[in-house]
């Protein structure tokens, strides 16, 4: 009969030190592309300009490989308020407002143990009225408005409004984005967001970096 | 949501009929024949409405947003206090629909890679495959063997998930804990190889957009699996946890895809008629159970069998794929970690003139609505997990 426990301290701590430390991995096209050539590309989401490659457009999918690279930075979000009120415990809700499922599975990983952000005072509650932050997923759903505005509504001030992924800043390819439907505090960018790039975001929001 | 003739619901008692009329809690006697004639649940179309009435029986109801569940989804329990007399099943606060007639390959790919996210090889797969057939494209036996690495990948990945989210639901947190790290390990390996954690951009017509070396994958999923071997044989020796999903949410056949048919013991699996999968030998897992374990015991064993077919093309230079034909109206399938979907595709040009999806979660989720019932409230979360459904492909694909 194996002995959990025992099994757990032989593998040692997986958990990564980030942000203290330098991330282990990253998603690579999951980060902003970087010019490095001059072939004209295509983007399929319209994300390329002279003034370089819009985060809230950018679907991640690495069709502008010939004159683009990924950057491989964790700073592919726009921070538009901090909240330093909720630098000792944050405690998340999520709303899945019509995603393709690969955002919400990102945003659930951080909680794993090789993220662990417990360890920072991160937290997922299963109701608005005991959460600091608000992440929506997705494209915008008609029906779905009224459910956000209603746990928008229910957050316990002060509290975030945090938008996750292409699909809620610009509609991805699919739809219509939502972000003038919500006045967010973070953005973050990518198709799906790594989860250190996710991390590193939440912890800028909170006035922790 | 009606299923016609303004009734939403029915029951039998005593050899009487007895329907329930819209936004009416109350019921009247009714005929057999009048109740069959009904379209109280229709998968294709996302309906899953099975309302009863009674004494005391009110409806409770479980969503649309709530932290417990990974995709937004509402249940509306029909029950009188811990017991669930019956549910119905709104999905379509979350959905989707897609425009893929009309855009061009490329974009069309991007655009059922995100129609489900966590399948997104299968369903580039099953569109790109579809394509090349009509334009009678033969890829060859390298971009092949990549294609089934990364599909048994997904595969595996998509597993370990549903086991974890199964054992997170039965208070098995260690083991939860264990298997999501597991799943980690193995989306870094893939990030690294692909260049994105959940495949986006990697296949297009006529091959893969992105090369790697597949044998690197397929060593971290050799290791991967022997690390989860080890969880499964803590699992398995604990009653608590079989004790707990054991005689859970127990199905018919009916509507059943994937893992979920191969859990009633019906050794249905697309991959044995999948060209790809030529001569490569793997069994058809199949269990007898019906119920939450039966479904867990198959999603654990098919990690194995994936790992295994995966090790005979590494070990071998001699795979053979029988030839894909070139159909020009003819309709596609693959076996995502869910079940088989299937494609009709029309195109013109460069471009995609006409599609049509069925995927496994539309009818595994009727499936679940009717196994549900005579369960206890406490049962939804793991009961749920243990079917692999995906809200997201529930959507419109046009």
């Amino acid at each position: 009969m194996r002995i959990w426990p025992l099994d757990s301290i032989k593998n040692g701590i997986l958990t990564t030190g980030f942000p203290k430390r330098k991330n282990e991995t990253i998603s690579p096209w999951s980060t902003i592309p970087e010019k490095f050539g001059q072939e004209d590309v295509y983007c399929p989401a319209d994300a390329i300009s002279p003034e370089g490659v819009n985060l809230k457009k950018c679907i991640s999918c690495g069709l502008c490989s010939k004159s683009y690279e990924p950057s491989l930075r964790t700073d592919n979000y726009i921070l538009q308020r901090q909240e330093p009120r909720l630098r000792k415990s944050f405690k998340i809700f999520t709303v899945d407002s019509g995603s393709c499922g690969a955002c919400n599975t990102e945003l659930m990983a951080i909680a794993n143990p090789l993220y662990d952000v417990s360890r920072l005072g991160i937290f997922f509650t299963n109701t608005p009225k005991q959460a600091d932050a608000i992440v929506i997923m997705g494209i915008y759903n008609e029906k779905m408005e009224p459910v956000i505005k209603a746990a928008i509504e229910a957050m316990s001030k002060p509290s975030v409004v945090i938008l996750l992924g292409a699909c809620p800043l610009s509609g991805n390819i699919l739809g219509k984005g939502i972000e003038a439907m919500v006045d967010p505090d973070l953005i973050i960018g990518g198709c799906p967001p790594d989860p250190f790039v996710i991390i590193e975001a939440l912890e800028k929001v909170r006035g922790k970096l | 949501m009606s299923g016609g003739n303004g009734v939403n619901g029915f029951f039998e008692k005593e050899g009487k009929y007895y329907v329930i009329k819209d936004d009416s809690h109350s019921y009247e006697e009714s005929s057999r024949e009048f109740v069959e004639k009904l379209e109280i649940y229709n998968p294709i179309m996302g309906i899953y409405q099975h309302k009863v009435t009674g004494e005391n029986v009110f409806p409770f109801n479980y969503g649309p947003s709530t932290g417990g569940m990974v995709e937004t989804v509402d249940f509306k329990i029909y029950t009188y206090g811990e017991r669930i007399l019956s549910v119905d099943i709104l999905p379509e606060f979350k959905k989707r629909k897609i425009q893929v007639s009309g855009s061009k390959f490329d974009e069309a790919i991007l655009k059922i890679e995100r129609f489900n996210g966590f399948h997104s090889f299968s369903y580039s797969t099953l569109m790109v495959r579809e394509i090349e057939a009509k334009l009678g494209i033969n890829v060859d036996a390298e971009v092949i063997k990549a294609r089934i690495t990364l599909l048994e990948t997904e595969r595996i990945i998509s597993h370990i998930f549903k086991t974890a989210r199964l054992c997170e639901s039965a208070s098995q947190n260690v083991a939860a804990h264990w298997l999501f790290s597991l799943r980690e390990e193995l989306m870094r390996t893939v990030a690294t190889l692909t260049g994105h954690r959940y495949m986006f951009g990697v296949n297009r017509v006529g091959g893969l957009r992105r090369t790697f070396d597949y044998r690197k994958v397929i060593e971290s999923v050799n290791s991967i699996n022997m690390q989860y071997q080890k969880i499964l044989d803590g699992l398995f020796v604990s009653r608590i946890f079989i004790d707990r999903i054991e005689n859970t949410c127990i199905v018919g056949e009916e509507f059943c895809r994937g893992p979920t048919l191969r859990a009633t013991g019906i050794p249905y699996d697309y991959r044995m008629m999948d060209p790809y999968y030529g001569k490569l030998n793997f069994e058809v897992v199949t269990e007898d159970g019906k119920d939450s374990l039966a479904r867990f015991l198959v999603f654990s064993s098919e990690v194995s069998q994936s790992v295994n077919i995966l090790n005979q093309f590494s070990n071998s230079d001699s795979f053979e794929i029988s030839e894909l034909g070139s159909v020009e109206n003819g309709s596609g399938g693959i076996e995502t970690p869910s079940g088989d979907a299937r494609i009709v595709l029309e195109i013109h040009k460069d471009s995609i003139s006409a599609i049509h999806i069925r995927t496994p979660s539309m009818l595994n989720m009727e499936a679940f609505a009717r196994g549900i019932s005579g369960n206890v409230k406490t049962d939804i979360p793991f009961a749920f997990e243990s079917f692999g459904i995906w809200i997201c492909e529930m959507g419109d694909v046009v």
